[in-house]
């Protein structure tokens, strides 16, 4: 049974294309015909190249065997640091991890009006720091709440 | 009174985020000025 991988494909003359390829028996990558149309045209060009298959998280190269068809070379597959993909995911975050950080400030915002409501409930007298809290909770849910949905704008 | 600590300790996290956003907008208009050459 054959599986889809992604494989990046970057030319010296600044080109960088995305796909996904076929992943056969044995790590042989058999590339769409779009992708191995430019990969030849660089070669023709004279352009350097460079074919690179996201495999499991890391980065493995390809070795040319024949065609549109490559070996995948995992023993020399890299992966970025933690602590980078760490510094990456907040310098430049994905679409996944943006709705993430959505989700936690508006779960934060549920949990101040949560907070909020039961404070105010147990409160059998009122004093202006009661009133103060409330003040400050009600205060932090909007701002959460704004801050999440500014994550969460997605596509109109 | 814990109101006032709570604000901030969740303004600072709402300002955290609101950088994450504006470091992720940079990045994608500097992926646009690279697209448009």
């Amino acid at each position: 049974m054959s599986r889809l991988i992604k494989v990046t494909f970057t030319s010296t003359s600044g080109e960088e294309t995305t796909g996904f390829a076929t992943l056969l028996k044995n790590d042989i990558v058999e590339l769409p015909k779009r992708m191995a149309l430019r990969v030849s045209a660089a070669a023709d060009a004279g352009e350097g190249y460079v074919l690179v298959a996201q495999y499991k998280g890391k980065a493995a190269p390809m070795i040319h065997i024949a065609g549109p068809s490559y070996q995948l070379d995992k023993r020399h597959a890299i992966s970025d640091p933690w602590t980078k993909r760490v510094a990456e995911s907040f310098r430049d975050p994905t679409t996944d991890q943006s709705q993430a950080y959505g989700r936690y400030c508006h779960t934060l915002s549920a949990a101040a009006v949560v907070g909020l409501v039961g404070y105010a409930a147990g409160r059998s007298i009122w004093s202006i720091t009661v009133v103060l809290n409330c003040a400050c909770l009600a205060v932090l849910a909007a701002v959460l709440l704004v801050t999440g949905a500014t994550f969460l704008k997605g596509d109109k | 009174m814990f109101g006032p600590f709570v604000l901030v300790f969740g303004l600072g996290i709402a300002a955290f985020f609101l950088w994450v956003q504006r470091n992720a907008e940079r990045e994608e208009q500097l992926r646009d000025l690279d697209r448009e050459g």
